[in-house]
């Protein structure tokens, strides 16, 4: 009977101590706690613009806490409801989940408020972008996510050698013509091999140009290949055939007949060329490389371009010998790219916009949370931001004018602000529920580089794979 | 008189009480975790393998089979190969655990059993990575092997033989990659598995093994003949691990490949891992269920094997 007795009562105080376990923010009214996943884009922005919130909210704190991992844990933690914070800023992640879920707070109030000059949040959003933030769920349809960074994604070069060096001419004003077409591009890489730049002199008289200068470094993180791919995509159909593809009306959209797949081949074919059939043109053994290792390569001067995003320079400031100088360059036009009624091409910038912020629905600061994303929409503070993470925001600066930038955000403006930016967003749940991809079966450089699969047989197993699951994804989320 | 007895009795029964209070509250941490973490986790973990997840109501609704059928199709999945491999990856880390990493660190720790000369040294050496986080280890270990800045390729480079550099690099291709992995699996795995076999080693008693080397048995055989089957037990517990491993090792291919090159480091586990990250619980749990469905009567029945086969040593 005792033993029965203990027994029940143990079991008592363990369910008694689940009680504890109910919904809790980690914030004090008034102490806006904003977390932060630890990435290229940094914190520092988060902090400087915290230091002006506090000056005009007088009594208000703002606390900013910047974790590895924390895209990865959100999940856990908005399920969780313990110890909330009242803000997160995570790279993409499954924000529509969430917000079906129930765990986020709608932010149709703050789309609808005026940021300034009677302009609202709604209104410095990219339209084909807005729809990245509305999900469709049991409480109707609302604004979830809070926009984050964009980019300029592409490639980026070592432009102090490039200057050096000029492999493709100079114009008229001394500066090294950097190469329009991909074309060019090619005839850079031969350039670049055929100049070398680090070789040693060998005692019979020859070069050893085992450790010389490559055209390219790149890494295992494939998705900054797609970077280039995708604008030469892009480059070829328009803007609004990219768009219309993102729509995933049915399985028929991969069909290789389709202009975007045939346009995904010849991006494909040209990635074969330039990487797959010239190993040359990379540092060997760059497909065994994580991110941090090819970046590294890059700064250091062994490769004079990398395909990478805007983060680069934050991310890298600390490795970055002295006078070393990266700059993006506009990504070279495809043969059979747009032009415009001028006859002139038409310049498309791969944002690579995906990360978000979020307020949980149990966060204790909800209203001053908001309050401080309307702070974060104003010009002042986008043109903070980005002199401060080298990162375009996916917030619309108004008033394009700004100063004291470095070489290298002086070359992300400028093609950030002169280009048609490409925004992945799309009304289809199959898309928002990570169910359908531009890629249906996966990014495929590695498959490409590793087991040699062909540009055509790329875009074949795409179809086949997508006409095969088409059904089973509308089924598995319930359309 | 009485009154004496009385209190005593009233003392006993306080205490009593005391104790009682001092185990439910002892015994409440343990069940909380028991249920929390394996009654909760288990019986809802079987749910959701038949469930999937409605986005428009935001509630789990009855799938029936279709998670299973999905994960016998990801077996016959062409497009990636993703299943194939972690499934012949994990069977293969649990083949080279077995014949190759147990061996060494039987031999390790024998060096060390024997205080042969400079077994400090090594101690220090294969002690070393187990003290070490696994997140810097790994870093370190990759950073070895880097085409550019790796220690590895070039002392390669130095000693003249550059030319047998893998053009691709160490982790270039599937199965270079995964045998880099199982290589780190055994520099960093060897402390460890030295620690469980020397505690067992350490109470072999010294008489069985004086005995031995008074009829003049060599290292070989003692080794083979006399210590081996003398920790056969622990032996056996470490191939359990082993085997076990196979449905729950990913964090090293986690931490060195991220998966890559084309998911040819992927283990079953690492699968499991990266469907939780992509918010695909369902699938996640009925991969979950069905290889524990596999795996559990396999390692308990390998176990059961293992110890008809070679009786235990009493000492």
């Amino acid at each position: 009977m005792k033993k029965i007795l203990i027994l029940i009562l143990s079991f008592l105080i363990a369910f008694l101590s689940l009680c504890g376990c109910n919904g809790q923010s980690e914030g004090e009214v008034g102490k806006l706690v904003i977390k932060i996943h630890q990435s290229g884009t940094g914190s520092g922005w988060a902090e400087r613009l915290a230091a002006g919130f506090m000056e005009e909210n007088e009594g208000v704190t703002v606390v900013i806490k910047e974790e590895s991992g924390l895209t990865a844990s959100l999940n856990t933690i908005l399920q969780n409801n313990v110890n909330l914070a009242d803000m997160y800023f995570v790279l993409e992640s499954p924000l529509h989940t969430y917000a079906a879920k129930g765990w986020l707070e709608p932010l149709d109030d703050l789309f609808a408020s005026e940021v300034e000059n009677g302009i609202t949040y709604q209104e410095k959003i990219d339209p084909s972008y807005l729809e990245y933030f509305r999900s469709t769920n049991a409480s109707g349809t609302h604004f979830y996510g809070i926009p984050h960074t964009s980019g300029v994604s592409g490639i980026y070069y070592n432009s102090v050698l490039y200057e050096e060096k000029a492999y493709l001419g100079r114009d008229t004003n001394g500066k090294a013509i950097l190469p329009e077409t991909v074309d060019d591009l090619f005839m850079l890489c031969s350039r670049v091999l055929q100049d070398p730049v680090n070789s040693d002199l060998l005692p019979n008289g020859d070069f050893n140009t085992a450790n010389d200068i490559k055209p390219f470094v790149f890494s295992t993180t494939w998705l900054y290949w797609d970077f280039l791919i995708r604008t030469w995509v892009v480059q070829q159909v328009g803007i609004d055939a990219y768009n219309n593809f993102h729509k995933y009306e049915n399985a028929e959209i991969f069909k290789e007949d389709t202009d975007v797949s045939k346009a995904k081949l010849k991006a494909l074919k040209v990635f074969e060329d330039l990487i797959i059939k010239n190993p040359a043109n990379y540092i060997a053994g760059s497909q065994s490389k994580g991110y941090i290792d090819a970046q590294l390569d890059f700064v250091q001067g062994h490769a004079l371009m990398i395909p990478c995003g805007a983060w680069l320079e934050n991310e890298m400031r600390s490795n970055a010998p002295e006078g070393f100088v990266a700059k993006a360059m506009p990504t070279p036009y495809i043969d059979g790219a747009l032009k415009d009624n001028n006859g002139d091409y038409i310049r498309y910038n791969y944002t690579s916009a995906g990360a978000y912020g979020i307020i949980p629905k149990n966060a204790t600061n909800k209203e001053l949370a908001k309050k401080f994303a309307l702070y974060v929409a104003r010009d002042a503070s986008l043109k903070e931001i980005f002199k401060e993470n080298s990162i375009p925001h996916s917030i619309k600066i108004i008033d394009k004018q700004i100063s004291g930038l470095t070489p290298t955000q002086a070359s992300i403006w400028e093609i950030y602000n002169n280009s048609q930016n490409i925004f992945n967003a799309s009304e289809n749940p199959l898309y928002k529920f990570n169910k359908v991809k531009f890629w249906a079966v996966g990014v495929p450089y590695g498959s490409m580089i590793t087991s040699g699969k062909t540009a055509e047989e790329v875009i074949a197993s795409d179809y086949t794979y997508a006409k095969n699951q088409w059904a089973v994804w509308e089924y598995e989320l319930g359309l | 008189m009485e009154n004496k007895e009385s209190k005593t009795v009233v003392k006993k029964k306080k205490i009593n009480i005391t104790t009682r209070i001092f185990i439910i509250c002892m015994l409440a941490l343990p069940v909380l975790n028991f249920l929390v973490f394996w009654v909760y986790t288990n019986i809802d973990t079987i749910f959701l393998a038949f469930q999937r997840f409605d986005v428009f109501t935001g509630k789990y609704k009855s799938a029936g089979l279709h998670n299973f059928r999905e994960l016998f199709k990801a077996f016959r999945n062409i497009p990636t190969r993703q299943m194939t491999y972690a499934v012949k990856n994990s069977i293969t880390n649990m083949l080279w655990n077995t014949f190759v990493s147990l061996p060494i660190a039987l031999v390790c720790t024998y060096v060390f059993f024997r205080k042969i000369p400079g077994y400090n040294v090594f101690r220090i050496i294969f002690f070393l990575p187990a003290i070490i986080s696994s997140v810097v280890l790994t870093i370190a270990y990759k950073f070895s092997f880097d085409t550019s800045f790796g220690i590895v390729n070039s002392i390669i480079k130095k000693v003249g033989l550059g030319y047998l550099l893998p053009q691709e690099g160490w982790f270039g291709t599937p199965s270079r990659a995964w045998f880099m992995i199982l290589l780190y699996g055994s520099w960093s795995g060897v402390g460890y598995n030295v620690l469980l076999l020397s505690g067992s080693m350490s109470r072999i008693p010294a008489e069985v093994l004086e005995s031995a080397r008074i009829d003049g048995i060599g290292m070989f055989r003692e080794l083979v003949f006399i210590i081996i089957p003398m920790i056969f037990s622990t032996i056996t517990t470490m191939l359990v691990l082993f085997l076990s491993n196979v449905f729950s090792y990913f964090l090293t291919p986690m931490l060195l490949t991220g998966g890559n090159p084309d998911y040819g480091t992927y283990t079953i586990a690492y699968v499991i891992t990266d469907l939780v990250k992509q918010d695909q619980l369902n699938k996640a749990a009925a991969y979950g269920v069905f290889f524990s469905v596999i795996g559990v009567p396999f390692v308990l029945g390998f176990k059961m094997l293992l110890e008809k086969l070679v009786t235990s040593t009493e000492y």
